[in-house]
């Protein structure tokens, strides 16, 4: 079992400033009215500290980084 | 009342009618002068600030050509290799590569551990301008707390500092409209000067690293991600002068409003509670940037006006701070307003880097004035500068 990091939005308080894609490109893109998608949120541990930067650099703090235990199999 | 007009005293001592009248005009607005859309409503402002059809520079894709836009003459070039290679006139990948480098000095968290060193600064300049029984605002207290603030984080040695602010003056003259050729020659030799020196100081913190900015910018090194020695003399340089103009302005602004306004000033020294939110609408109510441009980049349509590729739009902070469809009673100054969206800081990519720093700055120097000088008087009616985009006042004459 690995420690790793997920990538959370706070879709009610994110403002569409798009500063996350544009700092983390590599896992954050951004939809048509320019709110954040992110297709895989676990955040591979080379871009760790990106990530970190992109959850600071959030006007509205909308973005967080939570760590989680992952490795254990879930159904399905 | 004055129509829209940024070469005259009158429209700059108070452009909020004709910003009103922008507004009732229509959301984009020609304006055959600077060749500009102006663009007056707060959703427009909000929304085109966001958008990537739009940039600060359109160099990334385009020649100066290609974009139908003359290239610069070439004496000019010292002032726009500076500005051009600064974060805020660069889009990404380029400006995602240094914003990465640079966030990090100005995440809230990094922004928090300097308030203490803020608010005893703060207090120092406060209690002197009291022992003088009064002085200029401006030159005593607004300018030196930012100043010294951003210079201490650069590492800039006070004996150096003195040249910043007439260089940082220089400079943001090119970023009035249409400037004249006196301007861009002083703001070309300000950016030779400026350049210099710091390729000087560059050169002595590789020798000597210090626990300051720029040493960290020459040691950054993120996945292989580094600065050219252009772009870090050029990040400095926007620091440095981003990182002050539209504070001293801000604070400068902000306490003529209050001064005009004395029912809410004896509120504000009543309830020190209030000063969190009465920052916030001095920030919006007269916001120390009124024009931001952008570059076009592809053809956008705003209220059935299509505004193609190689238009420049000129978004009007001080108009969308004053919209009416965002905020109750927008021309009464409202120290309490809790809903406050104002578009001081900007939005998007561009968002204000310092805007932790800048809140903090500002509490610091509103709560140490408010707790020094409880019957700060003004002296004299203040006059504004003749700069619209980055507008303030000449002095503020103050006494105790």
């Amino acid at each position: 079992m690995t420690i790793s990091s997920l990538l959370r939005i706070d879709r009610i308080a994110c403002d569409g400033h798009g500063l996350c894609a544009d700092l983390l490109p590599e896992l954050i893109t951004l939809d048509e009215w320019g709110y954040p998608v992110i297709p895989l949120s676990v955040v591979p541990h080379e871009l760790e500290r990106h990530a970190r930067r992109a959850v600071a650099a959030c006007p509205v703090l909308a973005l967080r980084l939570d760590s989680t235990a992952h490795g254990v199999r879930r159904g399905g | 009342m004055t129509a829209f007009d940024p070469w005259s005293p009158a429209f700059v001592a108070d452009p909020y009618p004709a910003y009103a009248a922008l507004r009732d005009r229509g959301r984009a607005v020609r304006f055959e002068p600077t060749r500009q859309w102006l663009v007056p409503h707060h959703d427009d402002v909000s929304a085109l600030l966001r958008d990537r059809r739009l940039g600060r520079t359109y160099q990334h894709r385009f020649s100066h050509e290609e974009f139908g836009r003359t290239p610069p003459p070439p004496e000019h070039e010292p002032f726009h290799v500076l500005n051009g290679n600064g974060l805020l006139d660069l889009e990404a990948p380029d400006h995602t590569r240094i914003r990465r480098l640079v966030s990090k000095a100005f995440t809230p968290r990094t922004v928090e551990r300097l308030r203490p060193t803020v608010e005893s600064l703060a207090s120092r300049l406060a209690d002197d301008l009291v022992a003088d029984g009064g002085g200029d605002l401006l030159a005593q207290v607004a300018e030196p707390l930012p100043v010294a603030v951003i210079a201490e984080m650069l590492g800039i040695p006070p004996q150096d500092r003195e040249p910043l602010r007439p260089w940082s003056a220089a400079i943001c003259g090119m970023f009035e409209l249409n400037p004249d050729e006196a301007t861009a020659a002083a703001a070309v030799r300000a950016s030779e000067e400026f350049s210099g020196y710091l390729r000087g100081l560059i050169a002595q913190r590789r020798a000597r690293p210090g626990d300051d900015l720029v040493s960290a910018l020459i040691a950054a090194h993120d996945g292989g991600e580094t600065l050219t020695e252009q772009e870090m003399v050029s990040t400095c340089v926007l620091l440095l002068n981003a990182g002050h103009e539209a504070t001293v302005n801000t604070t400068v602004n902000g306490w003529w409003t209050l001064f005009r306004h004395p029912e809410q000033l004896a509120a504000l020294r009543a309830r020190p509670g209030l000063l969190p939110t009465a920052v916030e609408e001095l920030l919006r109510y007269d916001t120390p940037l009124q024009m931001f441009e952008r570059w076009v980049l592809d053809d956008i349509e705003l209220g059935g006006t299509v505004i193609p590729r190689g238009s420049e739009v000129a978004l009007l902070f001080g108009s969308a701070n004053h919209d009416p469809a965002h905020f109750t009673d927008p021309g009464r100054l409202d120290l309490a307003r809790e809903d406050n969206p104002h578009v001081t800081f900007g939005a998007g990519i561009h968002y204000c880097l310092g805007a932790p720093l800048a809140r903090v700055e500002l509490l610091a120097s509103f709560g140490a004035l408010l707790r020094a000088a409880p019957g700060l008087r003004l002296v004299r009616e203040p006059s504004w500068k003749p700069g619209y985009v980055i507008r303030g006042l000449t002095e503020l004459l103050v006494e105790v």
